[in-house]
């Protein structure tokens, strides 16, 4: 999987900071590309030994991860619910 | 999230089994035999860099498995001129063999890497019987500017040039389980290098100098992201605004 993540431009995380994200704020420009594994992982559901399906690696959740820390404005692409190859991580 | 450069693959997606013990730290079982992340081939991975790119993470199987792990090194070592470089070598030992299978390779990766985050079992397996500041220091002087250890419960150590060793306290909550936790960790200490400027090819003396009160910061938050990742089921790291929210 390789996905690549926009900047995190005016990711507010001090409490004392209210400002909107906005183009220019604080932050550092670029984006940060992501390179590894994409795989399923099987998570027990916690009810009759079933197992919930989810989109897991590591370097893949490092990607959503920083996906996370966006703007507040809603980049974040939704929750992907499965994966067949690792082209088709759904956004 | 741009995934353009996702790679349409035949091979079958990678499986992992996730057993939850009593205290929510799981452990893995795998189904990898053939399938699509260990493939890589270098003209898949050709264009990765082009454009407004300035750090690269790459790690964990897809950095051991062959034969694409040597493509993914080329990746990282033609990265390092460019770009920032960061690396988790998520040591798993079902799948990596002995230690001293991928010991070198990892060594190399970490002298590749300009951020390194490995946790206190990645080493304890990898390098048994050093402590993890030794260890710390040990790989900053491979390279890289900061390398993180996580220690789970017990917060993380930071280490840096100027900054020095540290360690920064872990947060009490309440673990659903410990799946992305690690990640969480990981993706936390990207941005905010990143919001605080510190990525990139021409922010790598910055970096390398970066001071020990920054450092403490980007850690602590960095220690919450994977603490709210852990009382979530699955690998669910916050946004900003949970962060903000945990933080008022």
């Amino acid at each position: 999987m390789q996905a690549r993540l926009g900047s995190n431009e005016g990711d507010p995380v001090d409490p004392r900071s209210d400002a909107p994200a906005a183009k220019g704020g604080p932050g550092g420009p670029g984006v940060v590309a992501v390179a590894g594994e994409a795989l399923i992982d099987f998570v027990p559901a916690g009810r009759n030994g079933l197992f919930e399906a989810a989109p897991g690696g590591s370097p893949a959740n490092v990607a959503v991860g920083l996906a996370a820390r966006r703007s507040r404005s809603g980049c974040w692409p939704g929750s992907p619910t499965t994966c067949s190859a690792t082209a088709s991580w759904p956004t | 999230m741009d995934l353009s450069f996702a790679v349409q693959a035949a091979e079958p997606t990678s499986l992992a089994i996730v057993a939850v013990g009593p205290d929510g730290v799981v452990e893995y079982d795998f189904r990898v035999k053939g399938t699509a992340d260990w493939q890589w081939r270098d003209h898949e991975l050709a264009g990765a860099l082009d454009g407004d790119v300035v750090a690269l993470h790459a790690g964990s199987l897809a950095l051991t498995m062959a034969p694409g792990a040597d493509a993914l090194q080329r990746l990282m070592a033609r990265a390092g001129e460019a770009m920032t470089v960061s690396y988790d070598p998520n040591c798993r030992p079902l799948l990596m063999g002995s230690p001293e299978a991928v010991r070198g390779r990892i060594e190399a990766l970490v002298g590749l890497a300009d951020v390194v985050k490995a946790s206190a079992d990645d080493l304890a397996w990898l390098l048994p019987g050093r402590a993890p500041e030794q260890v710390a220091e040990a790989w900053l002087a491979k390279g890289p500017s900061v390398v993180v250890v996580t220690l789970g419960p017990a917060g993380l150590v930071v280490a840096a040039r100027q900054a020095g060793v540290m360690r920064r306290p872990g947060r009490s909550v309440t673990v659903v389980d410990t799946v992305g936790a690690g990640d969480a960790c990981m993706s936390a200490l990207l941005a905010g290098l990143h919001r605080r400027d510190l990525l990139g090819a021409s922010r790598r003396a910055d970096l390398l100098a970066v001071d020990a009160a920054t450092l403490q910061e980007v850690a602590d938050e960095a220690v919450l992201a994977a603490a709210i990742t852990c009382t979530r089921h699955g690998a669910d790291p916050p946004t900003s605004a949970d962060l903000r929210t945990a933080l008022a």
